[in-house]
């Protein structure tokens, strides 16, 4: 069978002679040969690499997805930061407002105890003055009074020592003419 | 218990009792036993003063009398004189206490000439 085919070839060889015979191209065979060809690439093409680009086209999809999503967040990433410095200067500023204010409050609230503290201590000195000036006063009526009864104990004794019986008709005689 | 009388009243009853010529000692015996009876002897005193005021009306002043010593028979007229009553009685009391002077009180009239009250005079300078 083998000899029969190379000797059928080697026939063949002779009877084609022309270019394809002088080049070595059994058109026969090539054309087989390319039928082969097309049928596997039509079999590759409708069985294989459906398949095959499917894959593809999903890890493609996943991959333009994650490029998406990379970009997507990059973005996120950029305006949070933004927003974040944003924040942050923000919050830098509501710090130096509430130091400013609190430092203001905490001047205010020294000021104010200070002249709480000076209108206090002029209070206690008005009012130890006053308290002052009215034991004072008081201790002069004491004295004076304390003077009154003893001028009135020192006259009755010495009225007393000094009236006589002359002396007491003639007070009252005068005091029965001035009654009249 | 005996019915209630008023102060001016029970006076008026006793001066004219005592000016009719009952005896003093029976008319102060009886007044004495209707205070008891009708439970007010507290009103005594006021008693007697609405008895003086009686009097007093009638022209028989009954005087207190208050002096550091004796009153001389002088002083008294001068007393007398100077109630301007037909009658005068005198309640004379001696109080070495007054020092000098005389302190007459009588209805409707009182004259405080004492040397103790000039000296406490002196004590309305107090503060």
């Amino acid at each position: 069978m083998d000899s029969s085919i190379l000797t059928h070839f080697a026939t063949t060889e002779t009877a084609n002679s022309g270019i394809m015979g002088a080049l070595g191209i059994d058109w026969k065979l090539l054309v087989m040969q390319l039928v082969a060809f097309l049928l596997l690439v039509w079999a590759l093409n409708k069985w294989v690499f459906p398949i095959f680009f499917k894959i593809v086209d999903k890890r493609q999809a996943l991959i333009d997805e994650s490029n998406r999503a990379a970009v997507e967040a990059s973005k996120h990433a950029e305006t949070a930061q933004a927003e974040t410095e944003k924040l942050l200067k923000q919050a830098r500023s509501e710090a130096k407002d509430i130091v400013a204010t609190a430092r203001e409050e905490a001047a205010g609230v020294v000021s104010d105890a200070e002249e709480k503290s000076k209108q206090q201590a002029e209070y206690i000195v008005n009012d130890a003055r006053d308290q002052l000036t009215k034991e004072v006063e008081a201790a002069k009526k004491a004295l004076h009074n304390e003077m009154v009864d003893l001028v009135m104990t020192a006259t009755g004794k010495v009225l007393g020592d000094t009236v006589d019986a002359k002396i007491d008709t003639s007070v009252v005689t005068h005091a029965l003419k001035e009654a009249k | 218990m005996a019915e209630r009388i008023s102060r001016r009243k029970l006076a008026d009853y006793i001066v004219d009792r005592v000016e009719r010529g009952d005896g003093i000692g029976t008319v102060v015996e009886e007044l004495a036993a209707y205070l008891i009876d009708t439970r007010r002897t507290r009103e005594a005193m006021l008693i007697v003063r609405s008895i003086e005021d009686e009097l007093a009306a009638r022209g028989t002043v009954v005087a207190h009398v208050q002096s550091a010593r004796p009153l001389n028979n002088e002083m008294k007229e001068a007393i007398q004189r100077l109630l301007n009553a037909s009658t005068v009685h005198l309640n004379e009391e001696v109080d070495p206490a007054l020092i000098g002077g005389i302190r007459i009180e009588a209805p409707g009239k009182r004259l405080d000439a004492t040397v103790k009250r000039k000296i406490l005079a002196l004590g309305q300078v107090k503060m």
